[in-house]
């Protein structure tokens, strides 16, 4: 499985914009309901490089599934801004750059795990993305080979949420948004499912930014950690993980893993 | 690998042995032959006349004798309320689209399609007569009134029951409205649609024999008619047979084509299809 794939070559990525691949520029949120308001979101600022891997960690409630949402064009900011190589998230949307996965599957039950795989190359086709690579390459890489012709009521809850995996890469977004993608799973598919997730992410290098509230998770996937506090949300602190990579089971117990994880406590805490 | 493993965890359930599925059905059967059995004992105990209630003896022969005449009328009969369901449905899928689309086109009109269905449609068959005659118009007007509203109601149920991640999904890839609609609405709304038809395959027959019974110079309905205008009571039961074959038959159809197309929806992986 050590293919890597073409779309993604250094010397195109390091070209790139050296400011922020993804830029979230003073965004806050209130939603507005008839008899009252509820602030969401204070002021989250932030920039992502290329290829790097974010992970926005915080209490239940605390906005981080809406900053997200916001990142990816499905929520307006009340106000402040989000840039995707320089551009809206809208306009990201229209040109296919945003790869989506949820913390349920959400896969459409009447199509194939090949067919569902494929949903977003057949939709806005006007936005002219290519494929990052075939459909049984993404299949092998999610370790889905020998299910192309199944149906999601087939497979396990671990393995549909593999396929949306799939479904968000094959168009080659130039941003993987993860809301709690493993957050439905029972602990012993979801342990599994981090260094799976490290494996992929390592033969497609996507930029991800994931969302959780598992310690554990966040550390063993991060480039850095972005602590968020109690709604509502601001950023309290970034934390970046200098864990080498690749990473195993193995470091979980490493000192600077132990370190991180008491400090994100911590954070967590107060 | 266990790629073995693997692929026959995925082969469809083609349904279970010819074994298992007589062990499945015979209650039924029996249920059946019981009631038969029972109703002929009863006839010829209490020594009812056969201008009264004929006993099954009586019936099954005047049945195979009328058959081909049955067939024949029923074809009218069926034409009225295949024409007039695929018109109810087509009204009422057009209708749900709309209403599911524009709040204020659901709020002025949906009202009106309530008080359309509260009328009893018995009560306008006669009216249909005078406007439209002895031919198969009003029989395929009356089909089509009933099968209309069960469509719009489970319909706009439907296009609105799409999973709100999904749509998500696709809203975050740039789909269209209209991508949306074809490729996510539409298809969640199939379970809810399929669940009208199965209710309008019996409303429409039901309809258009209704309109038969009023004015026809064709159908089961007219058949059932003149047998009751000329007291001839076993042709009557005959033919009141033959509509409860035809409708357990193609009750049993819509069952095995539904879980056909909706293969891939709970409702049929749960019961096995049933009701």
């Amino acid at each position: 499985m050590g293919q890597t794939f073409s779309a993604v070559s250094p010397a195109a990525t390091a070209s790139r914009d050296a400011r922020g691949h993804v830029v979230v520029d003073r965004v806050a949120k209130t939603f507005q309901t008839q008899d009252t308001s509820v602030e969401a979101i204070r002021e989250v600022s932030l920039a992502i490089r290329e290829n790097e891997f974010v992970t926005l960690i915080g209490p239940s409630g605390c906005g981080k599934s809406t900053l997200l949402r916001i990142v990816g064009g499905l929520i307006e900011a009340t106000t402040g801004r989000v840039e995707i190589r320089g551009r809206s998230a809208q306009e990201a949307q229209r040109t296919k750059d945003i790869g989506f996965v949820f913390q349920q599957p959400a896969l459409l039950p009447w199509r194939t795990v090949s067919a569902n795989v494929e949903l977003g190359l057949e939709l806005n086709k006007g936005a002219g993305a290519e494929r990052l690579c075939s459909t049984d390459e993404i299949l092998a890489l999610v370790g889905l080979g020998a299910f192309a012709k199944a149906h999601p009521y087939q497979l396990s809850g671990g393995m549909q949420q593999r396929v949306a995996i799939a479904r968000a890469l094959i168009f080659d977004p130039a941003l993987l948004l993860m809301d709690e993608p493993f957050g439905a799973l029972d602990e012993i598919t979801r342990a599994g499912m981090r260094y799976e997730l490290l494996r992929i992410w390592g033969d497609t290098r996507k930029t991800v930014l994931f969302v959780t509230h598992s310690i554990p998770e966040a550390i063993v996937l991060s480039d850095r950690v972005v602590v968020m506090s109690p709604r509502p949300g601001e950023v309290r602190e970034i934390i970046d993980v200098t864990l080498p990579r690749p990473r195993n089971e193995d470091m979980e117990s490493a000192p600077e893993f132990v370190r991180i994880a008491e400090r994100l406590r911590h954070l967590l805490r107060a | 690998m266990t790629a073995t493993a693997a692929t026959r965890a995925f082969q469809p359930n083609t349904g279970a042995s010819a074994l298992a599925r007589l062990r499945r059905t015979w209650p039924a059967v029996f249920g059946l032959i019981a009631f038969f059995v029972g109703w002929e004992i009863l006839i010829r105990l209490t020594n009812t006349p056969v201008f009264v209630v004929p006993a099954p003896s009586a019936i099954a022969p005047r049945l195979w004798e009328e058959l081909p005449n049955y067939a024949y009328e029923f074809s009218y009969t069926l034409a009225a309320a295949a024409i007039g369901l695929v018109i109810g449905t087509s009204v009422g899928i057009v209708g749900a689209v709309l209403m599911a689309n524009w709040r204020i086109l659901e709020k002025s009109f949906f009202p009106l399609a309530v008080m359309l269905k509260l009328v009893p449609f018995v009560a306008i068959a006669p009216l249909l007569r005078i406007w439209l005659g002895y031919e198969l118009q009003p029989k395929i007007v009356l089909a089509s009134l009933i099968t209309f509203f069960p469509v719009l109601v489970n319909c706009i149920a439907g296009l609105r029951s799409a999973d709100p991640l999904a749509l998500e999904f696709f809203r975050s890839v740039g789909a269209s409205r209209w991508e949306i609609l074809t490729r996510l609405r539409w298809m969640a709304t199939l379970p809810y649609l399929y669940a009208a038809f199965k209710v309008n395959v019996n409303l429409a027959l039901a309809g258009a024999i209704v309109g038969e019974l009023f004015s026809s110079k064709n159908g089961i309905g007219k058949v059932i008619n003149e047998t009751a205008l000329t007291l001839d009571i076993r042709a009557m039961f005959a033919a009141i047979m033959f509509l409860a074959v035809t409708g357990v038959a193609l009750t049993l159809f819509m069952n095995w084509s539904e879980r056909r197309v909706l293969f891939w929806h709970e409702s049929v992986r749960t019961s096995g299809g049933r009701g």
